[in-house]
């Protein structure tokens, strides 16, 4: 039986997203503004458009401003996919492997020698050209 | 079982992957894949950064989710006529500054960008556009990828990189590309590349360089599988530093203003190891023309070398006095200063020009495999008296050598060695002469094959011929001329002088040199023909006084025994230069001068020699009473 994971989406290096919502069946954009509430859209056909100091968002569905003073971010949430497919690619790159506090765990020649070594707990996984993090249990 | 969840940047399913944020400022879109966007985070109502990049919200002016993506590390141009547009991949869009004004297109690379950070970015080049450019500047390795570009740009080079590192160059495959730049500018070229250009891939790309060259790099250009095709120059068709390197592909360079291709050292003060100035051909097919004045179809301060491959140069220019230098130049097919190495592939020379020669170095001429075939047709150039000659039919011994400056399909102010491979010259024009060496000149092996107006083989130096199949006629003077001894060791020589006073082989017997037999089969014909007057000769030769016609067998034997047998080439004219001969030698035809060495003779022995159908006796003899030429 496959295992399955969740895609959250990445910043650039070194910046992370907060763990998503299992279950996700769509893509979303999520919004959360300063006073710490999120609202979600589906991503398919979303646009969003400055008119004035305003930031409109609408999809197929449906449209929503928000005040650009009141939006402190926004990010992707995704559906979940299959972990062996996700790491096929990169399993036998070199990994270098984090602590979410950033402390330095090892460097490993390969993700998989990596997976095979760590104990639970969320770790963040630089290799060439990407960063990945991941939860071990 | 562990389980695992993974967050991650790339290696998404099609599904998630295909879906990006696309954010416009402009021409130019930064497209951010879903999983890689991460927090994108407003600030003050005023900006949003992205994957690293700020963005001013108020400039933004789309911005929504697409299915659509584009490969990290990179950025993609595309012209459509008046206009471009620019999108960045995500993952660079901190390391990118674009602007876009109409189709010129300026792209800035960040001096962040780097092993360290996202590494290598590749630019991917396409579209149309009859007024547009592309200007990038980067202080790290780039490269770049022309997928079906037609670029014109009126105002300078079509595209200009600014970057002082290895630039790779892919030209995709199966498309046709071309650039071309705008005339009256300061650019130095149509494609202008600052650092070290490495041209491949599988399509073609063609140039025009309306200013200057057509192809310009301040330091070495490598190319490899693709075809590059230069219509036209101002200056050179390609012009690059360092060093020109060639594995495959096609350069095929025409309708240059001066040399075809012209590679230069980078700094002659402190010159690093990659600072050659050389041109190396291993593979593919390279050819060039060139038609100006003394210009060079293919030339290189440093060195010429060919292993494999096919070189076809063709150089139509004639002299050209050059009054600050004081001296005559002339055109050439490939001239190297450094010197020519040809150990393999194939070479088409062609010159046509007054003084046109086919390989020139003042260098060193070296050849151990490959096949070379040279022409000269032109005469001889000269400047005397203030007057230009381009067909000099004068007497040339009262002229300063700065004054002239004859044909030759091979000239090397250094030493000329052949140890293998085939070589064919034809000189026609007054004063051509085959081969010259200005110091020795020595054939180990090969088959070297020249018909000349002039000396078909010439050394200011000794000339030795130790093996190999030579056949060296002149219609106009030696077939082998050495201004010092001339040795025969080894191979088979058959050597054709025009009438008295030339000769078949001619040692500078004037100055006390003489020629030297130890070895080899030698046939020798002309107005005379010079003898030994040394010891160091050790093998005996026949002298006759025999006319000879192209395809008369000359036969050599002791009694029943065969020692020798020579056909006389085809390409040997018994008319040669007619004239005036010296007294006794048959004046009107070429002399009838004939010297043949080879092994068995025998001192004081007779030999019956055959000549055609007539029949002859010849006494071997070691060293000539005197000079074997009669005056």
């Amino acid at each position: 039986m496959k295992t399955k994971a969740t895609i959250i989406a990445a910043a650039a290096l070194g910046l992370l997203a907060p763990m998503p919502v299992l279950g996700a069946e769509t893509l979303q954009l999520v919004f959360r503004t300063t006073d710490g509430s999120e609202r979600r859209f589906e991503a398919a056909n979303l646009e969003m458009k400055v008119v004035e100091q305003t930031l409109v968002v609408t999809n197929d569905t449906e449209s929503q401003g928000f005040d650009l003073l009141s939006l402190d971010r926004m990010y992707f949430d995704g559906p979940t996919v299959d972990v062996e497919e996700l790491l096929a690619a990169n399993s036998d790159k070199p990994a270098i492997v984090y602590t979410v506090d950033g402390a330095r765990c090892g460097d490993y020649p390969t993700l998989e020698s990596a997976l095979g070594q760590l104990r639970a707990g969320v770790y963040v996984i630089v290799q060439p050209g990407k960063t990945s993090k991941i939860v071990v249990r | 079982m562990k389980g695992i969840l993974v967050a991650s940047m790339i290696a998404l399913p099609a599904a998630l992957a295909a879906q990006s944020l696309n954010i416009a400022v402009g021409d130019i879109t930064y497209v951010v894949p879903a999983a890689d966007a991460g927090e994108m985070v407003f600030s003050a109502g005023k900006t949003l950064t992205v994957a690293g990049r700020e963005f001013n919200l108020a400039e933004i002016t789309s911005m929504g989710v697409r299915d659509n993506s584009l490969d990290p590390n990179t950025v993609e141009v595309t012209y459509a006529g008046e206009s471009a547009s620019v999108a960045v991949a995500g993952n660079i869009a901190g390391y990118i500054d674009a602007s876009v004004d109409g189709a010129y297109v300026s792209i800035i690379q960040s001096a962040e960008v780097g092993d360290d950070t996202c590494g290598e970015i590749t630019y991917v080049l396409k579209g149309e556009s009859a007024s547009g450019g592309f200007y990038a500047e980067g202080k790290y390795k780039a490269s770049y990828e022309l997928k079906g570009l037609a670029l014109t740009n009126p105002a300078g080079a079509a595209i200009d990189i600014q970057n002082g590192k290895r630039v790779s160059l892919s030209v995709g495959r199966d498309t046709e590309n071309f650039l071309t730049d705008g005339a009256g500018g300061s650019h130095k070229g149509a494609l202008v590349v600052k650092g070290h250009l490495e041209i491949k891939g599988h399509g073609s790309l063609t140039l025009k360089g309306n200013t200057s060259h057509a192809l310009y790099a301040k330091e070495y250009i490598t190319l490899k599988n693709a075809s590059v095709y230069v219509t036209g120059a101002v200056k050179d068709g390609l012009n690059c530093n360092q060093y020109f390197a060639m594995e495959s592909g096609l350069l095929d360079i025409s309708g240059v203003g001066d040399d075809g291709m012209q590679v230069s050292f980078k700094d002659d003060a402190d010159r690093e190891p990659d600072d050659t100035g050389s041109i190396s051909i291993s593979g593919g097919t390279l050819r060039a023309e060139s038609s100006a004045a003394a210009s060079k179809a293919v030339k290189a301060d440093g060195t010429f070398t060919i292993t494999g491959g096919e070189v076809s140069a063709r150089a139509t220019g004639t002299g050209k006095w050059d009054a600050t230098a004081v001296k005559t130049k002339a055109a050439a097919c490939v001239s190297a200063d450094g010197g020519i190495f040809v150990d393999g592939g194939k070479c088409s020379l062609s010159a046509s020009g007054a003084g046109g020669k086919g390989f020139n170095t003042d260098s060193e001429f070296r050849m151990t495999a490959g096949e070379v075939e040279i022409s000269t047709t032109g005469g001889i150039f000269a400047y005397v008296n203030g007057q230009i000659y381009e067909n000099y039919t004068g007497n040339t011994d009262h002229l300063n050598s700065d004054a002239k400056s004859s044909p030759k399909g091979i000239k090397a102010d250094g030493d000329i060695v052949i140890d293998g491979g085939s070589l064919k010259v034809t000189t026609t024009g007054t004063g051509g002469e085959g081969i010259e060496s200005k110091s020795e000149l020595t054939i180990n092996n090969g088959t070297i094959e020249v018909n000349a107006y002039d000396d078909a083989l010439n050394s200011s130096a000794n000339m030795y011929i130790n093996g190999g199949e030579v056949t060296a006629i002149s219609t106009d003077n030696d077939g082998l001329d050495s201004n010092k001894n001339l040795y025969v060791n080894g191979g088979v020589v058959r050597a054709f002088g025009a009438r008295s006073p030339e000769c078949g082989i001619d040692a500078n017997e004037e100055e006390g040199y003489s020629v030297v037999f130890t070895g080899g089969m030698l046939l020798a014909a002309g107005g005379g023909n010079s003898t030994p007057s040394t010891s160091e000769s050790t093998q005996p030769y026949l002298s006759l006084s025999n006319t000879l016609k192209a395809g008369d067998t000359v036969t050599v034997k002791s009694g029943a025994t065969e020692l020798a047998t020579f056909t006389v080439p085809e390409g040997y004219s018994s008319s040669g230069n007619t004239g005036g001969g010296f007294p006794g030698m048959g004046g009107g035809s070429r002399g009838g001068g004939l010297l043949i060495s080879c092994p068995g003779l025998v001192n004081g022995t007779s030999y019956t020699v055959s000549v055609g159908t007539s029949t002859t006796t010849a006494t071997a003899q070691l060293k000539g009473s005197s000079s074997g030429r009669p005056w």
